[in-house]
């Protein structure tokens, strides 16, 4: 008797630091594995209690159970072949049931009907998402590189480290870059200014290729990317990862990493990251002066209480990139040199990780908070305040000893100031409406010793916008309107002798509209219509840019009377779905844009002490933008994917009946993916080769000077990973080969085609430690 | 208590947006060459002075470029300076190019058939061109053109001997003056 009390006591000892766990233990967890695209359960999905090693595999509803679990805190990892895994924390106190959605297929749209979507999203427009997986594996890219996995998507490159992206043939002033919900504002209005944005801060990029300017604002007559911070997972551990990568072509080594940690009331995450490489090189020579250094960081805190949801976010980015030599030139002489050139000039047989003029410093900030007030579930008030400052420091060759005072020095601080409400009717429209104050001012620093591109200028622009959708099983509505008022100050000198200061003023009115229907059976797929009118000021290098532009040796003159333009995109969207085994998309659409301000070659080159400069002064005339974009996968077995896209879009001056420039040519893409679940230990093995063929651009304006666009080119590149599990954790290995047939080749869209070739072969690691 | 926070933040911004209005600085043209001169002599004391003048800079007026009468088989010696008359007084640009005269180099060609050669040369024995010495052997109206590169491969092949074509380099001048040689 004494010694079954005993045992009895031990036992409830023992148990007493696991509170009530060996008490209950007949709890069931049961869920269901939906794929994000197509909305049915996905098979062979495993689910892991990592606690007690129970693991269970899904039926063909993509349904699971486990019973007998008991009470407590569980992590739950997720894992579907061709997924990123998901680990996910659950309390178990009752029998629990969950719901969890994989993207399946991330080359394809993002479903349009997904019930519980965030609601600021339009559903008839057309929008591709790149998930945190391709993200983290292509973390050594930039944002422009990582955005043209997506149809229709190329980049505008100024060499190796600069590059802008195109959306349907729109760059620049027309496509707006948005970090988490803030207005990118850099010096986007520069073809050699990179967005200052480090996509490794992001969870996910959305690029949304209609004319959605509604919500966002920000003149986004091409189309708009949202770069988002994600929501942090529900999980009172700190998880994160860790990563390593290495490039041979310009020797670079870079790390980043990240850690969050999710309470009830109160989530954060922590990213940071830093990489630096060398002189990078073509099949045949290095390309003297093309490292960079990039360095980010940023903060995410989420707290919650009863109706409130606050968030506070603050992110660094700072880059220092070389600007090839060779590239540097003087007048139409120099650059007629250097095109007759094998080799760019200054190229040297060594490597080199230094960094020399012509080079450019570039720090962005971004600080934001934003508070959300629920009146119910999905009545929702939300004022933000974000601040950024952009600091752009751009270093010429120059003569005594000017090469460490930049030639180009701007500082820009700007301000948003934003009241949503959202609202959702019984009937299921949902209503968003909101005021935005947005003040931008941009200072010169003057003591580059140069006159200054473009002079300082403040801008304030009161914004106010509504806009309706309503969406059930089977279609979509979508109407918004915005309104923009914009008041531009100057503060310009004359280029007199003395200079004058002199301080004109500009007021624009621009009127935003969208329209978009959409209808989707969703074992079939989905048609989607949308009508996008936006009208766009002319920015402050249109207005009042004033000399000479380096890498392309010619004088750029604003013209103070320009109007806005306007923009009509009609974008139109089908996807077939075959069985989840073949899948189509097409998108067609045409851009017409009147007033499309453009820069006009003169006829009398300018005279200097230089010599004869080619002279543009901005014009504007009606033009038009039309293309296809068309994917197509093909799900050959459980093992074997094919995908096959192909982009196309021509780009005409009406007026003047020529095409427009930096245009990019038609392109195909085809990739042949094999995974497998499981060799060994290893898991999600992926082997993946892409050959890309992109057409030589035969519409392009004649600009005296300057030669053809390069012929068309091959290039291969090949993906090889595997996962390596290590207890709990998870160690990923990619290889990656780029330009695998060291092929030479130069790029209609790169501005320094007339210098030297595209890189070389690449190979990269890339070491990634999840925990 | 929200809300007095973030009128608080509001209030902190617009002060701090609104202390910002100070006047611009006026911006100061460094390394602007308004001005070249090339002052020819022969050994009678004749003399032809060829100018190039764009006393503001890029745009605006355009330059007044003045040319010259040479005489056919007379060696003239030419020496170059470059001044920045924006500013008073006027900067004397030819110092800068004597301190980093293993950076620069001035190149020659003329329409009309002569002899064009370096007086000078720099640290490394390399040709510099400030000064030089010019002779025609056929009458006729054409243009002499004179260049400067900025950090030119002056090693390059043919480049010491005034050939521009492998020289590189960013071109700080280049003008052209018509000449008449008698």
């Amino acid at each position: 008797m004494i010694r079954l009390n005993f045992y009895l006591f031990l036992i409830a000892f023992l148990s007493l630091p696991f509170g009530s766990i060996a008490q209950e233990c007949n709890f069931s967890i049961t869920g269901y594995i939906e794929d994000v695209h197509s909305a049915e359960g996905l098979e062979f999905t495993t689910i892991f209690i990592e606690e007690n090693g129970k693991g269970v595999v899904t039926d063909d509803q993509g349904a699971f159970t486990f019973r007998n679990i008991c009470r407590g805190e569980y992590h739950l990892k997720v894992s579907h072949i061709g997924c990123e895994t998901r680990r996910i924390f659950i309390q178990i106190k009752s029998d629990t049931s969950i719901v969890v959605r994989l993207h399946h297929h991330s080359e394809l749209l993002q479903e349009i009907l997904v019930q519980d979507e965030a609601s600021d999203r339009s559903k008839t427009g057309t929008r591709n998402t790149i998930d945190n997986k391709n993200i983290v594996e292509n973390a050594d890219k930039n944002l422009a590189e990582l955005v043209t996995t997506v149809t229709g998507v190329t980049s505008l490159k100024n060499g190796s480290n600069i590059s802008k992206p195109i959306i349907h043939g729109l760059k620049g002033n027309r496509v707006a870059v948005l970090n988490n919900g803030e207005l990118q504002a850099g010096q986007q209005w520069g073809n050699d200014h990179a967005p200052e944005i480090d996509p490794f801060s992001a969870d996910k990029i959305t690029v949304i290729k209609g004319a959605e300017g509604v919500r966002y604002g920000g003149n986004a007559i091409g189309g708009i990317i949202l770069i988002e911070p994600g929501p942090i997972p529900y999980d009172p551990h700190i998880h994160g990862l860790a990563q390593y990568l290495f490039n041979t072509n310009g020797r670079s080594h870079g790390a980043n990493f990240s850690l969050n940690k999710g309470q009830e009331f109160f989530q954060w995450r922590l990213k940071a990251g830093y990489s630096k490489g060398g002189d990078l090189k073509t099949p045949d020579y290095f390309l003297n002066n093309t490292g960079k250094e990039n360095a980010h960081a940023s903060v995410q805190l989420n707290r919650t209480k009863d109706q409130w949801s606050h968030q506070a976010y603050y992110s660094f980015y700072s880059t220092d990139l070389g600007v090839l030599r060779g590239a540097h030139i003087g007048n139409t002489t120099d650059l007629e040199s250097a095109i007759s050139r094998d080799q760019p000039f200054y190229t040297e047989e060594n490597f080199s990780y230094g960094l020399e003029a012509p080079r450019q410093f570039v720090q962005h900030h971004l600080w934001k908070i934003k508070s959300k007030y629920f009146f119910s579930d999905h009545n929702f008030m939300q004022l933000s305040y974000a601040g950024q400052s952009n600091q752009r420091k751009e270093f010429d060759v120059r003569r005594s000893g000017r090469s460490d005072i930049p030639a180009l020095s701007l500082g820009l601080l700007a301000h948003n100031f934003q009241l949503i409400y959202h609202k959702e009717t019984k009937k299921d429209w949902h209503l968003e409406s909101g005021l935005q104050f947005r003040i931008n001012d941009n200072e010169n620093n003057f003591n580059t010793g140069i006159f200054p591109l473009i002079p300082n200028y403040e801008s304030y622009q009161p914004s106010v916008f509504f806009s309706s959708k309503k969406s059930g099983a089977h279609f979509a509505f979508d109407f918004g309107a915005r309104y923009d008022y914009k008041l531009l100050t100057i503060q310009r000198f004359t280029k007199t002798t003395p200079p004058v200061l002199e301080k004109p003023k500009h007021n624009f009115h621009n009127y935003t509209f969208l329209a978009g229907v959409g209808s989707s059976n969703l074992k079939n797929g989905s048609t989607r219509l949308q009508v996008g009118v936006v009208q766009r000021s002319p920015e402050i290098n249109e207005l009042y840019s004033e000399g000479l532009h380096q890498g392309v040796a010619s004088i750029e003159e604003g013209d103070r009377t320009l109007n806005p333009e306007t923009g009509i995109k009609i974008l139109w969207t089908s996807d077939i779905n075959i069985q989840n085994k073949l899948f189509f998309e097409v998108s067609f659409f045409t851009n017409p844009i009147r007033d499309f301000i453009f820069l006009e070659l003169q006829d009398k080159p300018r005279l200097t002490i230089r010599g004869a400069f080619p002279l543009y002064f901005y014009k504007q005339a009606n033009a038009n933008l039309s293309g296809v974009d068309f994917l197509n996968k093909w799900v050959i077995n459980s093992q074997l994917t094919w995908i096959n896209k192909f982009a196309y879009v021509r780009g005409q001056n009406i007026e003047t009946k020529t095409p427009l420039i930096d245009i990019p040519s038609g392109e195909f893409q085809s990739t042949f993916r094999f995974e497998k679940e499981r060799i060994k230990r290893l898991q999600n093995f992926r082997a993946e080769i892409t050959g890309s063929y992109v057409l030589q651009q035969n519409r392009f304006p004649i600009v005296p000077f300057f030669p053809d666009p390069p012929p068309g080119y091959f290039l291969l590149n090949l993906n090889l990973g595997v996962v390596v599990p290590i207890g709990e954790n998870r160690l990923s290995i990619l290889l990656s080969g780029e330009n695998l047939l060291n092929q030479k080749y130069r790029s209609f869209l790169n501005r320094l085609r007339y210098f030297a070739d595209e890189q070389g072969l690449n190979l990269g690691l890339n070491l990634r430690y999840k925990f | 208590m929200k809300s007095m926070y973030y009128i608080g933040i509001f209030l902190l911004c617009f002060c701090l947006f609104s202390c910002d209005d100070e006047e611009p600085m006026e911006p100061m043209e460094e390394e602007l060459i308004t001005t070249l001169i090339y002052d020819l002599e022969d050994d009678q004391g004749n003399t032809v002075q060829l100018k190039f003048e764009d006393l503001d800079g890029d745009g605006g007026n355009d330059p007044i470029i003045t040319g010259g009468t040479f005489q056919e088989g007379v060696t003239y010696t030419g020496s170059m300076s470059l001044l920045n008359e924006s500013e008073t007084p006027a900067e004397d640009i030819t110092e800068e190019i004597e301190e980093e005269d293993d950076e620069h180099q001035f190149f020659f060609s003329s329409t009309i058939a002569g002899t064009i050669s370096y007086l000078d040369a720099d640290g490394n024995g390399n040709p510099l061109g400030l000064s030089s010495s010019i002779a025609f052997s056929e009458t006729g109206d054409g243009t002499l053109r004179v260049i400067l590169r900025h950090e030119p491969e002056k090693g390059a092949t043919n480049v010491a001997q005034g050939d521009i074509t492998n020289a590189g380099g960013e071109t700080d001048i280049e003008v052209s003056f018509p000449i008449t040689v008698e």
